[in-house]
């Protein structure tokens, strides 16, 4: 068993709150994303979870048993650093082996799992070289080779891919997700890459200033964030958050009639949330829908898809359409879209928590 | 066109030559002086205060180096018609243990000093722990005052654990006045070693004393060697504190030297000649560690 379970971790530095009370329960075997901005506090969470920070208050279980007063080494974690941190003046065979030799393994034993493991990762023919004569890709690697070697109960990620060039990030992704369908080690991973996040995670956990915003799978979060934070932290291009009015059956922004989703409230103030491309260009003026005018800004041909800035008063909205009707829109050109009904979040003006039930 | 292509490597080549004769001029002016030294050390007495001073050595002799280092005495060798300073025996002028002590000062004290400080270094660049800050500071501390003023104190203390004239008293004091050169800069050698290393060893399973041996120190070879001369060097100079702490028994070069500087005059090439051979054990160990020096300051472990 190697679940991973916080309760009330608590960590602050010279009197800055960096966690505040987080409690967490990462399920064997799952991929868990912990999602934030820098500052959150999402790698002093892990940290602490390897041990190499101490928490001031609360308590971590990791497979059942409680590890707070267990050294990094005792805690059977392996992690996976930003920087990678190989042993520089180690081959790659070197740093695979270290942590099994420390343990005094037998060499043949060593030796047979350094090979099964740089097998899948594809290191073999890298064997003598020494971290400095491998490109960024294949650091990543051995680093994760380290990780592996030992077949810990848990696999600690601390933005593994921050320092790859975008091509090799999404490669290096798909070979994360599918190491860990095949090996299914718990997983925490930590980044502020809401794509990680998304494609890679079982479940996602948001963090803001040392607080859990949401808990959920890829889905929850993206289709019913818990609060205006979460819905415009995850999402490219950002989630539209305009400020209106409800009235009866519409929401108005700027004296213009949007829809509203089932079981909305009928009165008062309110944030409506919209992702850009859950807007799309109205075909003919039908009442039902509502279609809503508004004037160009400006448009950012994406290949696929046209990312259109938009004026309606006021506010600014962004839409997503495809490419064919987005490229007759000029700046100045005033044009009608129609909302998605489905796929509108309502938020508090003043807590900014989600208020449609779905 | 043509002339463009044709005057530019002319134009580059003569740049070159200027760059190259203003180097080779800083270089020949801070030689000098050290040149001149060496050849006062080959001189006889009455060459050594030529008017007009000769840039050559007239007549090159080594008595100077025969009486310092081999103790032959400067009456034996008959050259007294220089009228300069008359020794009565030859064990005054006989400087070769002075060589010897220095040494053996020298390198025993950058052993202590490089032991303790590495450890020191890397508790203090790796581990918090409470006054850490005013920690660094009180060791620097040490070297904000004048050695004259610690000097005299030293004096004392020494003198009541009865290590006046001892070799370990000069050892340690030495060993004293590096360490805190050697603490700072070791740190930042330490420093500069990605602090994800230690961890990462330690998720891997090892000690702090692991991390240190295998990790620490193997990457860190340039910043012991470069530790290791400034402590020697400094070790191989000092003056003032073998001056005040030693007497008869423990001499250093530098002390030894000044022992050519009497009140009835200076013996000039016995100094020259002293001095000039003290460069060379210097000159060797620096040469040992050279080859540390530039490399180990490469750490591949980085983006």
């Amino acid at each position: 068993m190697s679940q991973v379970i916080c309760r009330d971790i608590s960590k602050s530095y010279a009197h800055v709150g960096v966690l505040n009370r987080v409690n967490l329960e990462v399920h064997e075997g799952e991929f868990l994303v912990m999602l934030g901005p820098s500052g959150c506090g999402k790698s002093t969470l892990l940290r602490i979870i390897a041990g190499l920070e101490r928490q001031d208050g609360g308590s971590i279980r990791i497979g059942g048993r409680p590890v707070d007063d267990m050294h990094p080494r005792e805690r059977d974690v392996a992690m996976v650093f930003q920087n990678y941190a190989l042993y520089p003046l180690m081959s790659v065979y070197e740093n695979l082996a270290f942590s099994l030799k420390i343990r005094k393994l037998p060499a043949a034993n060593i030796d047979r799992r350094v090979r099964e493991v740089a097998g899948i990762l594809g290191l073999e023919q890298h064997f003598n070289h020494r971290p400095a004569q491998l490109s960024g890709g294949q650091r990543q690697r051995v680093a994760m080779g380290r990780a592996m070697v030992r077949n810990p109960r848990v696999f600690l990620f601390d933005e593994p891919l921050s320092n790859l060039d975008a091509r090799l990030r999404s490669k290096v992704r798909g070979e994360i997700k599918s190491l860990h369908l095949a090996l299914s080690t718990t997983t925490i991973y930590v980044t502020h890459d809401q794509i990680e996040a998304l494609t890679m995670g079982d479940r996602i956990m948001v963090m803001k200033n040392g607080g859990i915003e949401q808990i959920g799978t890829p889905d929850e979060v993206y289709l019913s964030p818990a609060n205006r934070y979460v819905a415009t932290f995850i999402g490219s291009p950002e989630i539209n958050i305009l400020a209106g009015v409800v009235d009866g059956d519409g929401c108005v922004i700027d004296g213009r009639k949007f829809p509203l989703p089932a079981g909305a409230p009928t009165a008062g103030k309110a944030l409506y949330g919209v992702r850009p491309h859950d807007l799309m260009l109205a075909a003919g003026a039908g009442e039902e829908s509502m279609p809503v005018a508004a004037t160009v800004e400006f448009t950012e041909p994406t290949g696929g898809a046209v990312i259109v800035h938009a004026a309606l008063g006021e506010q600014k909205i962004v839409l997503q359409i495809s490419h064919d009707d987005g490229r007759a829109l000029a700046p100045g050109d005033t044009f009608r879209f129609t909302v998605n009904p489905r796929k509108i979040h309502l938020f508090d003006p003043h807590t900014e928590r989600r208020i449609t039930a779905e | 066109m043509a002339t463009a292509q044709k005057t530019r490597p002319t134009w580059r080549a003569w740049q070159l030559s200027v760059r190259a004769a203003a180097a080779w001029a800083v270089v020949a002016v801070f030689m000098f002086p050290l040149y001149w030294w060496i050849s006062v050390s080959l001189r006889h007495d009455q060459d050594i205060f030529n008017k007009p001073p000769k840039l050559f050595t007239p007549e090159v002799t080594l008595k100077s180096y025969k009486v310092v280092l081999l103790g032959i005495s400067p009456s034996s060798t008959s050259i007294e018609k220089s009228g300069a300073v008359h020794w009565g025996e030859s064990s005054a002028t006989f400087a070769l243990p002075s060589l010897l002590d220095s040494v053996y000062i020298g390198v025993a004290s950058t052993l202590i000093t490089l032991a303790v400080s590495l450890l020191a270094a890397y508790a203090l660049s790796r581990m918090r722990f409470a006054g850490h800050h005013h920690f660094i500071f009180w060791v620097l501390s040490t070297r904000m005052l004048p050695p004259v003023a610690v000097a005299l104190p030293m004096f004392f203390l020494f003198r009541e654990f009865g290590l006046i004239d001892t070799y370990t008293g000069a050892i340690l004091i030495h060993a004293l006045m590096n360490f805190p050169l050697a603490v700072l800069l070791l740190k930042s050698f330490i420093d500069d070693i990605p602090r994800e290393i230690d961890e990462a060893a330690m998720l891997d399973g090892a000690s702090r004393i692991t991390v240190f041996t295998r990790l620490i120190l193997p990457s860190m070879r340039g910043g012991i060697a470069a530790a290791a001369v400034l402590c020697f060097v400094f070790s191989w100079t000092e003056f003032l504190f073998i001056l005040s702490l030693t007497q008869a028994g423990v001499n250093t070069v530098p002390v030894a030297a000044s022992t050519f500087v009497t009140s009835t005059g200076t013996a000039w090439g016995y100094m020259a000649a002293l001095t000039c051979a003290a460069v060379l054990p210097a000159f060797i160990f620096i040469v040992l560690v050279q080859k540390h020096l530039v490399r180990g300051l490469t750490l591949g472990s980085l983006k």
